[in-house]
């Protein structure tokens, strides 16, 4: 049995990169034999190009009227399901960060404000790599989004991705018109370059910005539209969604997510937690795929809830905060609150489970929290 | 209509114990390293596999036959594969062995699977145990390493 793991690599290599990121992590201290081959270079390729499950949520605090960043950023794995609270994950990053965008095992991220030189960073929080954009403009508000791809954006040598800024100005001053532009930075290039192409929408980005799905990104919006912009093509979009809000009596909730390598768009209003996939952009053509009613999500989680349908629907106005709220959406998970509790759903069945009371998060958690989707991955992106 | 008697070529395996196996040209020729020594004359009717037993020739010769058949259906083979690797793990290492000697890539393919689905949910010490692998790191060294990704972690199998 030694000789299968001692006398050449190309069969350790071939079983190990067969094993989920996160099994292998725990196996680099096996051996020193094992360790060296799973940080080889040689299997770093193999491991990067594979459809890696989801791993878990990255979740971070926001103030509702004061304008400092909140640091502590909790790590919420999908298998245990419970909340670690710990704000230690990035803490290999030279400052506090918000958390902005991640895309494939990278994390995009800023400075918390106030920074003396405010920086944008791209970090694998696995193999604790991190680079350092310079940021020419820096803003606050702005909303950046990652976008690395491992089965094109991997070379030999280093590994690419693109982050983009998206901007909302007025189009003229006399009118109430906005638009968004877009400046793209690659790391290929090292350089930021405002791509000519412009989008007239005077709605606001909000909740999930910049879900990167196969060189395309996405961004909700507030006014039942979802922002696009296709890096290959430079070309920005709104794709209207399957159902407009006016459309039911209450207000409903949404975000959007990318499962099986398409965007989705998950919906919660008095009719219950319905499902689209995203058919063609040009067209806002939407398939619908799931649909769940919420007596039947009370009666399938019943441990948990008790007059779901009422409560759902007693949000009559904007300015009333809603009792089902979803999150983030990934791999068919979806990360949710409901009352003062996070629960993670199982879309396709409508299991629920709860994970922890809102208050284990930060007490500011209520308020529009950043909640990004994490995968695992070994990536490199150069030691700083 | 004729029938058709075309002979079948066969082929003489000779394994590490001297046993020999008689199997037919088109099973055989499966295996890369056979077809090219088939091919570059360099074999004479008896082919010596000097790195393969006679135990596991014959499981491997049962999973050649089987791939083989174009009759066989995708599923079906499927399920042949997965039953094919209910092995015990020191079988699939043999299998493993014998079939990278011989480059059969979907067979390796497999076991290696095989393998990588066993060991998904193991603790590092099953792997050491089943591996045979002499942990060389030092208490420090190793406590260092699992609180490197602490928080990536979730339960693994009870061993």
């Amino acid at each position: 049995m030694d000789e299968l793991w001692f006398q050449n690599n190309d069969i350790p290599i071939d079983v190990l990169s067969r094993l989920p990121t996160k099994a292998l992590l725990s196996l680099k201290c096996v051996s020193k034999e094992f360790h060296s081959l799973i940080s080889d270079c040689s299997i770093l390729p193999l491991l990067v190009k594979r459809a890696e499950q989801l791993s878990g949520f990255f979740f971070q605090e926001r103030f509702q009227w004061c304008d400092d960043d909140i640091k502590a950023i909790s790590y919420i794995p999908v298998e245990r399901g419970e909340a670690d609270v710990q704000c230690t994950i990035l803490d290999f990053l030279p400052e506090s960060v918000v958390i902005l965008a991640s895309s494939n095992g990278l994390i995009c991220c800023r400075s918390c404000f106030p920074s003396p030189q405010p920086a944008i960073y791209v970090c694998n929080p696995l193999n604790k790599e991190w680079v350092s954009l310079q940021w020419p403009a820096p803003d606050k508000g702005s909303s950046l989004a990652l976008a690395f791809d491992p089965f094109r954006d991997l070379l030999d040598v280093s590994t690419n991705f693109r982050v983009v800024t998206v901007c909302q100005t007025e189009t003229d001053t006399d009118a109430d018109d906005y638009h968004f532009s877009f400046d793209i930075y690659s790391s290929a290039m090292g350089v930021w370059r405002k791509s000519v192409e412009i989008c007239q929408c005077n709605h606001n980005l909000f909740k999930n910005k910049g879900i990167f799905i196969g060189g395309v990104l996405y961004w909700l919006t507030d006014g039942d539209q979802i922002l696009m912009f296709d890096l290959e093509n430079e070309l920005a979009l709104l794709i209207m969604v399957p159902l407009p809000s006016t459309q039911f009596k209450t207000i409903p909730e949404m975000c959007i997510g990318e499962s099986e390598g398409r965007l989705h768009y998950v919906l919660i209003s008095e009719d219950g937690l319905q499902l689209w996939v995203l058919e063609d952009h040009f067209a806002s053509q939407w398939e619908f795929r799931y649909s769940i009613s919420l007596e039947k999500l009370e009666e399938e989680n019943s441990q948990y809830f008790y007059h779901l349908p009422e409560r759902v629907a007693s949000r009559v106005t904007i300015d009333r905060a809603p009792w089902m709220n979803p999150l983030a959406f990934k791999d068919g998970m979806l990360f949710m609150r409901v009352s003062a509790d996070i629960y993670l759903c199982q879309i396709e069945t409508g299991k629920m489970k709860k994970v922890c009371s809102l208050s284990a998060l930060g007490s500011n958690s209520y308020f529009s929290p950043i909640v990004l989707p994490y995968t695992m991955s070994l990536v490199p992106l150069g030691r700083a | 209509m004729a029938t058709t008697t075309t002979e079948t070529k066969m082929l003489t395996l000779c394994t590490s114990d001297k046993q020999q196996f008689q199997i037919e040209e088109t099973i055989a020729l499966q295996a890369v390293t056979i077809r090219n020594m088939v091919e570059d004359e360099c074999a004479s009717n008896v082919i010596p596999l000097p790195n393969v037993n006679s135990k596991i020739m014959i499981q491997i010769i049962e999973y050649l036959k089987k791939h083989v058949d174009s009759s066989v259906s995708k599923e079906d083979m499927e399920k042949f594969d997965s039953a094919f690797v209910e092995k015990k793990l020191s079988e699939i290492f043999d299998i493993i062995l014998a079939a990278n000697y011989l480059n059969i890539k979907n067979l390796l393919d497999i076991c290696c699977q095989r393998v990588a689905d066993v060991m998904k949910n193991k603790s590092p010490e099953w792997v050491r145990r089943t591996f045979n692998i002499v942990n060389d790191f030092t208490a420090e060294e190793e406590a260092k390493i699992r609180k490197e990704h602490e928080w990536a972690f979730e339960g693994v199998d009870e061993d």
